[in-house]
Parts: C-alpha cells; structure tokens; sequence
C-alpha cells in the first residue's frame, strides 16, 4: 500500500539535533518531510495543515506531551503511522505510547543505520 | 506438563498444521463416496433386476405347471363320456375336470390382477407381464382363450349328483341329468377338441416369452453381479490404501509428536503459547518447570505466573506490553526494545528465604493463514549474563576510577596529596565515632547526621580541589544519603546503618590511594621527589628530596590546592577566573585545616554563585577574566583574619528571598519587608541553597553552614557582605589564642 507513492513524513521532536538526524535518514527517498513541531500542540497545528502519513514522535516535549499527541493524531486519522523516538528512561511510558496508538519505538540515543532500519520496518506491510 | 494433554494438544498441532495429514484425511471422504455411489450404481439395479427376475420366474412357474390343464381337462372329459357310456363312476373325472377349471382360473387370475394391489417385497407374476408389451397382448388372448375354453367346460364341471337310474324293470340307465351330462360332454369334447390347442398353443408363448425374459434378467443380474465384484474389489483395494495411508500419516505423526516432544524435553528456554485471553497453552517446554518453580503451568494465565515473582508495576506494564502485541497496529519489531520482561528480576521463595534470578521474556507473533492465533513466548534464565555484565560493570568502573585515581594522584602535589590523606583520615575518624555515639532522640540523631555531614562535605571540597573526582564522587553519594536522612521525617538508629557501609568504602578508597602514593614512590622516586620526608618512612626517604616550605615566589600548599579548585570549576562552568591569595602560607598550624576548608568552600561560591560569565561581564564593563581575592593576616591581639572576596554580581538577594520563601523559612511578606543584613544570615543555615539541582561543586546548601560552623567552634565571628553588581565578601575573625575546640575539627 505504501511502496509505489511517496509518503509525507512530520517530525515531531524539541530537538534540531534530532530533528535534523531524522531529515537526514536513507528512508527519506520514500518519505518527504512536510514539516517539523517542537511539541504536540504544534504537531496539531502541523498536522492539520500538512496531513502527512507518518509522524516521527518525541514523548517528552513542553506543551503536550508525545503521549496525548500520538492518541490524537490517530484520532484524527486511524492510518497515520507513528514510530516513537525517545529516550527509554521508563518502559511503561513506551508501552503506554503504544497502547495509545503508535506503532513502534526507536530509543534515543540511535545510530544512522538504526533509524533507516526502524523507518524501513515501519513503512513495510503488515 | 501432563504428558496426555500434551499428546492431544499436539495432535490437534499437528493436524492444523500438516498438509500430509489433510491429504490423508481425503481418503476416508473418497473411500464414502465411492461406498454410496457403488451402492447406487450396482446394488440398487441389481436388487431392482432380482425382484424382476423373481416376478418372471414365479410367473413361468405358475404357466409351465397349468400348461397341460387343457389335455388333463381333455382326458377327462373323454372320460367322463366313456364311463357314462358304461355307466361306470364319473365322479373321478368330474373332479380332475373341476380341479383343473379352478388352477387355469387361479393361473389367469394371477396373470391379468392388478400389480397396484402387489407387496412391493414378495413375488408377482402380474409385474412380470405389466412389464412387456408382447406378454400384455398375449396375457388377454390367453384371458379370452380361457374364457370360451371355460364356458365348454363349466357345465360339466356344474354336474352333480348321480347320472343313473336303477330300476327293476329297466334296469340301469342315464336319467335325465345323466343323458343332459352326456350331451354336454359330447358338446365339450368338441368345443375343446377346437379350443384347446390355441389355449395350450398361448400357453406355450407366454412360457417362452418369460423364459425369455428370465434368461435376459438373469444375464443382466450376472453382468451387475460381476462389475459388483470388480467393485468391491476397488474398494477393498482403496480401503487398503486409506488404511496404509493413514497408518503412515499416523506413523507420522507420532515420530512428529515425538521429535516435538524431544524438542519440548531437551531445550533449556522456556517455550509456551499465549492465547488471545492471555491464558499460556496446554504444550510447553518441560524447562519451565525449572525456570519458574511450579508444576502446574498449563493453563494458567500468563498474568498468575508472573505475579508471584515481579512488582506489581512490572506486571501491569507487562499486561499492557502484550496486550499490545495482539494490536495489529504494533509492528513487532519495532516493539522489541521497549519489552518489560527483556531483562527482568524475578524472586522466588525458597527453603533458603528469597532467591532471585534474572529471566529474559522474548515474545513472537504465531499467525495462521495470515491471522494472529497465539503470542509464542520464549523464556530464558540470564541470571549469569546480568550478573557478568554487573562484574564487568563494576570492574571497569574500578578499573576507571583507579586510572582517574591515578591521573588525579599524578597531578597533585604529593605534598598537599599526603595532607589531604591525612586530613581525611581524621575527618573520617571523626565521622566513625559519631556515628557509633549514643543517640537517643530525634533531636541527637539530627545532630549526628549535620555533624556527619559537616565532615564529608569538608572532605569532598578539598577532593574537588585537588581534582580527585573518586573521592568527589563518593563523597557527593554520601551527601546524597545524608540529605536523605536529613529530609525523613523520623530517625532511627537503623538509618545510620548503610552509612558504615560508605563510610567502610571510602577509608579504603582513601587506603588505596595512600597504597598508590606510596607504591608510585617507590617506581618513580624522581617523580615524587617533592614528597614530604616526614611523611614517608624513614629508609624510603629519597635522598634528593626537596626541602618542604615554599620559598619566595614559590606558593604554599593551600594556594596550589586553591588555584587548582578555581581553574577546574572556572573550567567546567565556563568561566574565566584568577586567583590572588596572599599569607595562606603564614596560617598557623591549629587554624590550618579550618581555614582551608572555610576557603574551599568561599572559593567555590565565588565561582558558582559570584563570578558571571565573560560574556555577562564584559555587558557590565567589568575584565572578562573575575578575580577572586583572599587574605589571611595576622592582627596581633585583635586575633587573624581571613577575607575571601570576588569581583562578580554579588549576593542575589531577591533569589535568596524567593529560596527563603520555597523552604518555608519566611513567608512571603516577611521576606518581602526584612532588609539584607537580616537576609544574609539566612545563608549560613544548614540546607539552605538556591540551586535547584546539586551537583559536585554546589547545591546541597551545606557549604556556608560549614563555615559558619567551624568558626562557631573556634569561636570566631563570620559576617557576610555584598555590593549589587560589584562583589561579595566574606570576613572572618578568628581568635588569637586557638579554641580547643578547634583541634577537634
């Protein structure tokens, strides 16, 4: 469902170091980023403007957390694809994001090859 | 695991699973279709075409036997003529004749009746002709033939009675029945004579026409017969087969079972399925047993094995981590690190007390045709890897903390080094009698705990100066701990205990760098020629050994130790700063270790509180390099002073006020109304800081209430002073004559 068309990518993390890292990935020859929010009120707001197919997500932001954002966001659109990027100072937060609706987590800190590989995992069927 | 159950689960596996077995089990299916069709296509004709053949041969039983009625009617009525003629006896005849109107009637009556009213299951002959055109036609002629034949015959067959009169004078003649009789008979004989041979002649046909008939049926019957043998013997042959193949499936299967149950045996993980309800299959690895100390685990829910042996926040988030396993949103992989029970710490009870093992939890989606059936969980008792991995961890922290140990040894002066040694080793003395003192109130335990305190914090300063981030780091731990007992809201004598346990480690700690110290001495005695002699035992006194005091323009220990601190915490808070120490090297010697630490402690506000960044500096018009002044004198019989005092920002003093506020020493009002001459001794209070967060060199709001302490016990006086924007500064008054208290530390 994904392989043939190109698929527009939201970043949603308070970091430019991370944010930038994601930009940068392999994967992002099928995925064109449509924009990047600092925290989940902004991912909203981005959201709303941009529709994208998949959301990188951070857990900790100011404003909203990742948490509430990624149970929104899939309100908003049930095939929305969501991989959590954060770093994993307690598992129950992590599963909690996935029980709310994201698809995956990639734990910071990651290294190039890891997030080409979470994306890649994301973006295949099934 | 209960052998039976396993054995049945497994077969209802592998019966899902095994295409071989779903092939098999198409033979019993074909072998009772070919039954039914064998059944339909051969023995239902068959029986059809024996009834058939039943009908036909009772009907040319019943024709062959009544064939020759008309010649014995014919005899008899010649017969009946000759003896009349005679005046013999008739009734003989007369009978035969009747006998053979009523089996010719019964023959015809039989041949012409209505099949309708036949039983399905017996013979009839009727059938048998309803079934042939040629027969039906013959039948009738054979019916009419009979009928005029009949009507010859009846009268004669009517007559009863006797035909003859006996009298005396006539003697024996007919009567009148008797010559009626003759006449009808002489009609009879040549009614008969005429209409028998067509009767007999019809006979014959139908006889030869059913004989026909019968040798068809038969022929067909034989021809049934024989493709029901070539049948049954197919289906005996297939039966076979099915029997052979489902012995070999079953064959099969068992060497199938059996290998998974060698597997299930022999592995050493812990393998189970989980169903949608979180309940853990009847088949498991008979490892589990070991791995989680009970028998019975089939069954079970996944949430009552795991309860007993982890805390209750484990157990919830390990729910919640499957449960999102069985959401078709949740891609595995990407799940994997995120896996509660990845490395999980699970005690059991045991005769023993409590025995705790590490076990590593892997799940894996099973899916059939597409669809999520199970959760297979593999478990693994890792309680060596984590342990290893804990060694390796502590070795390598050790391995760092003696390289870093041994950096910070090489870099400090021997000289200020052995002083720092044995000053802690008092401290640390002092910190072990107190806390063996008797204590027995809240009250005498908080003091214990401040006096402690007190002593590491004086320890930990003078290691951030040296540089020797090991003892730094384990003194700000020890910090840690007090400040948590400081913050219990009861104290007991117990709470002191994990105390020892730091206190045990640090000695050592100090005794190995002492061991290194000496150790590097002996490897190296050029490199530590400036160790103090007195320190050292006597025979390994290096010769060259440079005389201890500072000359002029050479610095004293404590400025070393001084200038040391404030380049490494200007350092690591981007600050750019110098010092200016003058008379450190003139401090007697009852003052020396009070005044060093009531310096380390000033110096390391002025850097962290006092001094702004270059930046901010240079905003204000001030150098970008602060200065940080200090200057011990003596004052003749006034006593000795010490000023500690920095170029920075001064005293925050609406900071202060707020951190006033958020400890509840002030309200708000109050803090709002008091000038700085009443804030500032706010400063010297125990725990009282405005940083948020403590880290080596600030913030657990001890170092002021250190100094304000030990000058209490020399009986000094310490005030505090500050210009907005321009500097703070410390003074200190300290008493000609040392204060026994003083020597006490």
């Amino acid at each position: 469902m994904h392989a043939a068309r190109t698929l527009k990518l939201m970043i949603v993390d308070d970091s430019n170091i991370i944010r930038r890292r994601i930009e940068r990935s392999q994967q992002i020859e099928r995925l064109q980023v449509v924009g990047s929010a600092a925290n989940g009120r902004e991912a909203l707001e981005l959201f709303a403007q941009t529709d994208p197919d998949v959301v990188t997500m951070d857990l900790t932001m100011p404003e909203m957390d990742g948490i509430d954002c990624v149970e929104q966001l899939v309100a908003l659109k049930p095939a929305l694809l969501i991989l959590v990027i954060s770093a994993l100072a307690d598992k129950a937060t992590a599963v909690e994001a996935i029980s709310r609706g994201a698809n995956g987590f990639l734990c910071k800190p990651f290294t190039e090859r890891e997030l080409n590989e979470a994306l890649s995992e994301l973006l295949k069927d099934g | 695991m209960s052998p039976g159950n396993g054995t049945a689960a497994a077969e209802r596996v592998l019966m899902k699973t095994s295409p071989l077995w779903s092939r098999e089990r198409r033979g019993p299916a074909a072998f009772g279709v070919a039954l039914v069709l064998f059944t339909v296509a051969v023995l239902w004709p068959a029986f059809e075409v024996a009834g058939r053949l039943d009908d036909t041969a009772t009907a040319l039983r019943l024709v062959s036997e009544q064939r020759r009625q008309a010649d014995v009617v014919a005899g008899a009525l010649a017969s009946v003529r000759d003896r009349l003629e005679s005046f013999g006896y008739v009734d003989e005849p007369l009978a035969e004749i009747r006998a053979s109107v009523r089996e010719l009637d019964g023959l015809v009556r039989a041949l012409t009746a209505n099949p309708a009213t036949a039983d399905a299951f017996a013979s009839s002959p009727v059938r048998a002709i309803r079934r042939s055109q040629a027969l039906r036609a013959d039948v009738e002629e054979l019916s009419t033939a009979w009928g005029a034949f009949r009507h010859a015959v009846v009268p004669i067959a009517a007559f009863s009675g006797v035909p003859y009169a006996d009298s005396e004078s006539a003697g024996v003649r007919l009567n009148d029945g008797g010559r009626l009789l003759a006449l009808e008979t002489r009609k009879a004989i040549a009614a008969v004579r005429k209409q028998g041979p067509p009767l007999i002649a019809l006979l014959g046909r139908v006889a030869t026409a059913l004989e026909a008939e019968s040798t068809r049926l038969s022929g067909y019957l034989r021809l049934l017969m024989l493709t029901a043998l070539g049948g049954a013997l197919a289906l005996g042959v297939g039966l076979a087969y099915v029997a052979f193949a489902r012995r070999r499936a079953t064959q099969l299967l068992a060497a199938a079972e059996r290998q998974t149950g060698d597997i299930l045996k022999t592995v050493r993980e812990g393998l189970f399925l989980l169903d949608a309800r979180g309940r853990i299959g009847t088949v498991h690895s008979a490892s589990m047993q070991r791995l989680f100390k009970r028998d019975l685990v089939a069954g079970l829910q996944f949430e009552e094995l795991l309860q007993p042996l982890v805390p209750e926040k484990t157990l919830h988030t390990a729910l919640r981590f499957v449960e999102v396993l069985w959401s078709e949103r949740t891609k595995e992989n990407l799940v994997k690190s995120i896996n509660p029970l990845q490395e999980v710490e699970v005690s059991f009870e045991t005769e023993n007390g409590q025995e705790s093992r590490w076990l590593e939890f892997d799940f894996h989606r099973v899916r059939h045709d597409g669809k999520l059936v199970n959760l297979l969980v593999a478990v693994q008792d890792v309680t060596q890897r984590v342990r290893l991995a804990g060694e390796i961890a502590l070795l390598r922290e050790r391995a760092q903390s003696q390289v870093d140990t041994l950096l910070g040894v090489l870099s400090v002066n021997p000289r200020q080094l052995r002083s720092f040694l044995s000053d802690s080793d008092a401290g640390l003395k002092m910190v072990n009698a107190r806390l063996r003192e008797p204590a027995r109130d809240d009250a005498a335990f908080r003091q214990k705990v401040d006096a402690i305190f007190r002593q590491i914090h004086s320890i930990k300063g003078e290691a951030a100066a040296l540089g020797l981030s090991s003892v730094q780091g384990r003194t700000h731990d020890f910090e840690g701990q007090l400040k948590e007992l400081r913050e219990a809201p009861a104290l007991s004598g117990g709470d002191f205990l994990p105390l020892t346990l730091k206190l045990d480690d640090l000695f050592t700690h100090l005794a190995s760098i002492g061991e290194l110290v000496a150790r590097l001495a002996q490897l190296q005695p050029a490199a530590v020629a400036a160790t103090d002699s007195r320190a050292m035992p006597a025979g390994a006194a290096p010769a060259a050994s440079v005389s201890s005091p500072p000359g002029p323009g050479q610095e004293d220990d404590l400025t070393g130790t001084l200038r040391q601190l404030l380049e490494r915490i200007a350092s690591a808070r981007g600050k750019s700063a110098r010092l200016v120490a003058t008379g450190l090297g003139d401090i007697p010697d009852v003052y020396r270790r009070a005044v060093k630490d009531i310096a380390v402690q000033a110096l390391r506000n002025s850097l962290v509180h006092g001094l702004e960044e270059p930046a901010a500096r240079a905003g204000s018009g001030k150098p970008g390099v602060g200065t940080v002044k200090i200057d011990f004198r003596d004052e003749g019989d006034s006593g000795f002073r010490l000023v500690v005092e920095d170029d920075g920002a001064g005293l925050n003093l609406s900071r202060i006020r707020e951190a006033a506020v958020e400890r509840g020493i002030l309200t708000a009002d109050a803090a709002a109304r008091i000038d700085s001459k009443q804030l500032l001794p706010l400063l010297f209070r125990a725990g009282f800081s405005t940083e948020q967060v403590a880290d080596g060199d600030s913030g657990r709001g001890v170092g002021m209430n250190l100094v304000a302490e030990l000058v209490r016990q020399l009986r000094g006086r310490v005030s505090l002073s500050s210009g907005e924007g321009r500097y703070t500064r410390l003074s200190i008054v300290l008493p000609a004559a040392a204060a026994p208290a003083a020597l006490a530390g």
